[in-house]
Order: C-alpha cells, then structure tokens, then sequence
C-alpha cells in the first residue's frame, strides 16, 4: 500500500486531519465538510492491490476512495469513502503513518465519535481527546474539550494512534459523544467547533448545521457499510461518556 | 474454510498435475476468497436501503432489547412527523413516513420511508410507545410474558 502524491508535497510541519468512516460517521462527516468548507485540493490518494477494486464517479469524475487534501499551506486532511476492513487496516495505517513521518506533521488530529446509548436525549454531545503531546494537550486546556480518561481503543483510530505514537508523531484524537450507527452530524459540528477553538481555522459551521438532515439521508450508504465493522467490541465507555 | 465437493475431489487429483495447475488453482482459490471478503464489505447494501420501484427509502434501523422492552430505533432525517404511521403485531413493526422534500439518489426520487422491522421476541403491539425527535423515530415496545410461574418448594 503506497500514498501517491500528485505534485511533491512540500510543507511547513502541516497538520493532518483524519477523517475515516466508523462510530456514527463523526470524523468522515466532519473531515469532508471541512474540506469542501475551506476548499481543500487533492493532493493525492492511497493505492494498493489489497484495496477492492472501487472508485467512485462524482460529477463524471472518476475519483479513489481513500484521498488526500491541503489548503496549500499548513493542513493536509486524509478522508476514505469506504470503511477499512480490519483485514487490511495494519498495511493501511503503516503506509500512512509512515508517510505521516516524512511529511513530518506539526500534529495528526483524528476525529471520531464515542458510542452513547443515551445519544437521543443529548443536546450538546460532550467531546473528550487524547493527546500525546504537551502542544496538542495545552491546545485542548483553552477548549471545553474533556480529557479521555480511561476507556478501550479499538479500531482503525486505534491502530493510527499507536502507529503513531510508536514513530514519535505527536497526535490528538477526538472522541464526541454519537450515534453508533447512525449518521452524526451533530456530533462532527461539536468536534468541528473544538478544532476551531484550538487551531483558529475558522471553519463556518452554519451550512453543516442547515444541511445536516440532507447529510444523514447521503451518508446512509456508507454508515450501512461500516456498520458491520462496528458489531465488534470496540470501545468500552466508562461512565463518564454518559450524561 | 469451506470446499465444495468438486474442490474436494480436484484436490485428490493433486499428484497427478504439475505445479503451475496447483499454483494457478491456489491463486484461484485465493481469489475467490478475497472476493467473497470484499463482496460483504461493500455489496451487501442496496436491497436494505432503498426499494426503487416504489421509491421508498429503507431507514438505518437499531433493535436492542432489555428484559422486558424491545426498543427500536429508525433514523428517519426529513421525515414529516404528521405523516408517521406507525403498525405493530406480536412479531413485525411497521413504519412509514413521508419525506417533507424530494430526495433523489441515481435519477431516482424518494418521497418516502417505509420498513417492517421483525422483532427479535414477541411483544405486546398494543402497549407501545413512540417517540420522533431530531428525525428519530424510538418505538418501545413490551414483551409479551409467556411463561409460568414457578414456585420454590
């Protein structure tokens, strides 16, 4: 599995947002509003003979499922419109974690969503982070953002961060309160609004907030699939998730 | 792994062929493995989401159940909350709604959500209750007690 890049990318210590399906399609909704929102090019995609021959058409435009953005400056973000079965997801986050390294990131920040069985009766979602560096953790002490206690990884997000975390790539990973199945918007815009907290990126969340319905009925095709990769014990929320 | 009997008996064969037949019919073998893998991860979608013919959307659907509830949840974004028309037995939930905008998916347009939902035990249909909030539809719905009492001599 390889990253292709389309030109040589050359940036300053960038920040890499990550954006892949799994609990209520948190980091895929967020990541991809965030490229249209601040009008991110493609940069590149992931290639490899273990993917299942898909490609998607968009406007007549025939496009990889597993791409790469940047605004050309200081942030790259890395979206897949198809899950990453768990039988492939070692080669794929050694491929891009190893990437990662030699883009050498000011931070990787992945975004998620935390599977709550109350999620109907909440509001505001909570959003909680891990962070395994003291820049992204003091970037999180100026949000409202709680820290990850104690809890299981499980998962694609998972695997990035201990890729990460075994190549000395500082990382903060997002967890918002979610649906599990379900598609979240609600709790992209949460994690969205932290990020602009932290980062001042100053993406407008009014459209995400005005479109969210039509989003749920457009990403129910790709919740359906990554739903069977979700069936398995993923995370195990303590209390403090709930409420 | 499985094996069809044909395989079997091909794989009897063995001594007799040379080892190009034996690595094609493992790369074979290899691909049809990966196939099926791949086929459930990305096929098994369309018939559960959508009926195009009667153009209605098939909503993502939650079942969970508690010792005396079976709870079930419809995400049904855009649906007109009037227009719900909600159905129940001992064994199969009814639902649907009107969409309150047109919603079009490959050239065709949805104007509606509709689905029975088998429950996983027998309920009592006529106890349910429902809530719609955020374009979520939540059903409980009480188990239908059938055992006998048993006493502690």
């Amino acid at each position: 599995m390889k990253v292709v890049e389309y030109d040589s990318i050359k940036m300053e210590s960038p920040y890499i947002f990550i954006g892949l399906p799994d609990v209520g399609l948190v980091g895929s909704i967020a990541v991809s509003y965030m490229i249209d929102s601040i009008k991110m090019a493609e940069i590149g995609h992931v290639e490899s003979d273990l993917l299942p021959p898909l490609l998607l058409v968009r406007n007549g435009e025939v496009k990889n499922p597993i791409r790469l953005y940047s605004n050309g400056s200081n942030m790259i973000a890395l979206i897949s419109e198809m899950p990453i079965h768990p039988s492939i997801l070692q080669e794929f986050v050694t491929s891009i974690a190893e990437w990662f390294k030699r883009v050498n990131p000011r931070l990787v920040v992945s975004i998620t969503g935390v599977p709550v069985q109350n999620r109907l009766n909440i509001d505001k979602p909570k959003v909680f982070y891990i962070a395994t560096d003291e820049h992204a953790s003091s970037l999180m002490r100026s949000t409202h953002a709680l820290v990850f206690e104690e809890g299981i990884l499980f998962g694609a997000y998972a695997a990035i961060l201990k890729a990460c975390m075994s190549r000395d790539i500082p990382t903060l990973t997002l967890f918002t309160q979610s649906h599990l199945n379900f598609p979240d918007p609600f709790a992209s815009i949460e994690a969205l609004e932290v990020l602009n907290k932290a980062l001042n990126i100053g993406i407008d969340l009014n459209e995400l907030r005005e479109e969210a319905e039509m989003i749920r009925i457009r990403a129910r095709e790709l919740m359906k699939q990554t739903e069977s990769m979700l069936a398995e014990p993923r995370l195990k929320a303590t209390p403090t998730f709930y409420g | 792994m499985e094996m069809s009997g044909e395989e079997r008996k091909r794989e009897g064969e063995g001594e007799g062929r040379d080892i190009f037949d034996v690595i094609e019919e493992m790369d074979r073998r290899m691909r049809r493995i990966m196939e099926r893998a791949f086929s459930s991860m990305i096929m098994d979608v369309d018939e559960q989401l959508y009926d195009i013919e009667r153009r209605e959307l098939k909503p993502l659907t939650q079942i969970s159940e508690t010792d005396d509830e079976v709870i079930v949840t419809l995400d049904i974004p855009c649906a007109n909350k009037e227009s719900i028309e909600l159905k129940a037995t001992e064994d199969t939930l009814f639902i649907r709604a009107r969409m309150d905008r047109c919603v079009t998916f490959s050239n065709v347009e949805f104007e509606n959500y509709s689905k029975s939902v088998r429950l996983p035990a027998r309920v009592e249909p006529r106890y349910a209750r429902a809530s719609f909030r955020n374009g979520i539809l939540q059903v409980r719905l009480p188990k239908k007690f059938e055992g006998s009492e048993i006493s502690i001599e």
